[in-house]
């Protein structure tokens, strides 16, 4: 087994890096969860680099606002000459989209009619192909918490989701979806409606294949 | 006097463990690998070397030695503590004091422990100046329920090993227990605050003042509504610390221990050990009850007492706040990890995946609380309430 550090920025995108290790790289066994405290990934990097000499780095990090995902990415790694084994991987345009691009599995966990989940489209993304992600209006965190959970039949789901604020997300957020990720979540049904996971999945297969 | 290094076998949660100790010195690991236990096994040295104390009453206060034996244990059935010593962080190794014990009684007969193996190996001389065992001369089951270490005259010529050991200090404020102090009666030795008040009524009041001083320029930032700390006697004659609370009046209001918020206990209690203590100081998990903001201040502070007062410090800590100080060395932290044979230790500069996300330009913080965060704790969004 090769030993490989994950880092994400918060217990969902770790969740999903776990669950797609588990089904499409069963060579790769984690040896830590980095950084020890989330949400400072992006002021990192060179040393993620650094570390990704000696073991893979599988990093798993959202959109920023207005960009695409290869800005995104070239901008993380401006200046630094990428190890071979940092694997880095931007969500569009969030973790939570990959989870909604399951379209059967999600609308089922949240108990509401398949029609009223939203729906990938080709995309402009910069190059030359259109690349497919789901069309959500809002970025997808905030759609889950502030529209779609409202739609749900599950009543205690729906208070474990829905903000209670303007901002925030549900008091039992985590609680809800990892569960979902670990036990229902299907990437296989998801990647055909998001390409920045169908190449997360493509890149931890090719990872797993090196050290098989 | 320091300790340079570590040795226990069938300790609490230790089958074997063996650690190089820097002059601060860190100890990390989950929630139940031993860390508290780690330091039992010197506050053990310190029961058995102090007025008052001795190997029976040390294994006693332990609850016996069955609480003490690691449930790991195997063939080997004893316990045993082996220390080595120097004078200064530079300097070379000087003393190794060994200790091992085994119970007998039971029955009819009480439950006691009896000296395995004692010694006191003079390193510079390479000389034993004490090696016992059962089948010493003059040694009978008497004897050996006492060990030379606890007696003053088996002591003599090695009483810098003995002081040190009786030096330890160790304090670890339950804020609850320094408020309600005075309607306790004084037990004959407490580490929670308990006697806090009566101990500090003991001390010179020059050097009280002192100490009071130096812990009230620290309250100035870390808690800046308070200031003025003294140390005053009320009419009953009981001891009670005081201080300004500063507000919208000028000359501010007077509270006691009573109203101190538990953080501002807590911090005192920490400073004072630092402060008043005469030897190597015991710190556990400093960062309860303090702002992230405080603690993350406490590794250079404790750095600057050392630099003054050259005294050793264990910190046992699961602070990110305290971890991410960059001055910490990979020979400073002590790593506890449980496996099937009980808690494994190592000192980090051992542990070549930390020091890969060292070498990477990650903090200290990062390199080991993965480490000692438990594989399956996200499975807590699995349970099931009812």
């Amino acid at each position: 087994m090769k030993k490989v550090y994950i880092v994400g920025e918060d217990d969902v995108t770790k969740a999903i890096i776990r669950k797609i290790m588990g089904k499409y790289a069963p060579a790769l066994e984690i040896q830590a969860e980095l950084p020890a405290r989330g949400s400072e990934i992006k002021h990192k990097i060179p040393e993620f680099n650094a570390l990704a000499a000696t073991a893979p780095v599988i990093l798993l990090t959202d959109l920023d606002t207005d960009d695409c995902a290869p800005v995104t990415k070239s901008r993380l790694i401006e200046g630094l000459r990428r190890q071979d084994d940092f694997i880095i991987n931007i969500a569009v345009d969030e973790a939570e989209a990959w989870l909604m691009a399951d379209r059967v599995n999600f609308a089922r966990f949240l108990g509401i009619d398949i029609e009223k989940m939203p729906v990938s489209c080709p995309q402009k993304q910069g190059g030359m192909k259109a690349l497919t992600e789901m069309q959500i209006a809002t970025k997808a965190s905030f759609y889950l918490t502030h529209s779609l959970i409202l739609e749900s039949t599950k009543a205690d789901l729906k208070e474990q989701i829905k903000s209670h604020g303007r901002k925030c997300k549900g008091k039992e957020y985590n609680t809800a979806l990892l569960p979902f990720i670990a036990n229902q979540w299907n990437p296989e049904n998801a990647k055909s409606n998001s390409d920045s996971l169908h190449r997360m999945i493509s890149r931890l297969q090719a990872l797993n294949a090196k050290y098989s | 006097m320091i300790i340079s290094k570590i040795e226990l076998h069938n300790w609490k949660n230790f089958q074997e463990c063996s650690v190089d100790i820097a002059e601060r010195c860190f100890i990390v690991g989950a929630n139940a690998t031993g860390k508290s236990n780690f330091l039992d096994a010197l506050r053990f040295l310190k029961d058995k070397a102090k007025k008052g104390g001795g190997l029976q009453t040390a294994v006693d206060a332990r609850g016996g030695i069955k609480k003490i034996r690691c449930l790991s244990a195997r063939k080997r059935t004893d316990i045993e503590i082996k220390v080595t010593l120097k004078e200064s962080p530079d300097g070379q190794d000087k003393w190794i004091y060994s200790l091992s014990f085994k119970h007998i009684g039971g029955g009819i007969r009480p439950n006691e422990v009896i000296v395995n193996n004692e010694s006191v190996f003079l390193i510079p001389q390479n000389e034993y100046l004490v090696n016992r065992t059962e089948r010493s001369e003059n040694e009978t089951e008497d004897t050996l329920k006492y060990t030379h270490l606890e007696q003053a005259v088996t002591s003599q010529k090695f009483l810098e090993v003995r002081s040190t050991f009786a030096e330890i200090e160790y304090l670890n404020i339950i804020p609850q227990l320094v408020r309600e102090s005075n309607s306790n009666p004084i037990v004959k030795e407490d580490y929670f605050g308990r006697n806090f008040l009566a101990d500090m009524a003991k001390l010179n009041e020059n050097t009280r003042n002192k100490y009071l001083q130096s812990i009230n320029d620290v309250l100035r930032c870390a808690v800046p509504q308070l200031d003025n700390l003294s140390f005053t006697k009320d009419g009953n004659g009981l001891y009670h610390l005081e201080a300004k609370y500063i507000h919208w009046r000028a000359q501010g209001s007077k509270q006691t221990e009573a109203q101190f918020s538990d953080g501002t206990l807590r911090l005192i209690g920490i400073l004072f050990a630092i402060l008043a203590g005469k030897g190597i100081t015991l710190l556990e998990e400093p960062e309860i009850n303090l702002h992230q903001g405080v603690v993350a201040q406490l590794p250079e502070f404790i750095a600057r007492m050392q630099r003054y007062k050259k005294r050793q410090v264990f910190i046992t800590t699961h602070s990110y706040d305290i971890l991410a100080n960059e001055g910490i060395d990979e020979k400073e932290v002590i790593l506890l990890q449980n496996n099937a044979e009980g808690t494994i230790a190592q000192v980090i500069a051992d542990v070549k995946n930390a020091k890969d996300v060292l070498d990477a330009g990650f903090t200290m913080a990062d390199a080991v609380l993965p480490l000692t965060k438990p594989g399956n704790v996200h499975n807590m969004a699995n349970i099931t309430i009812n």
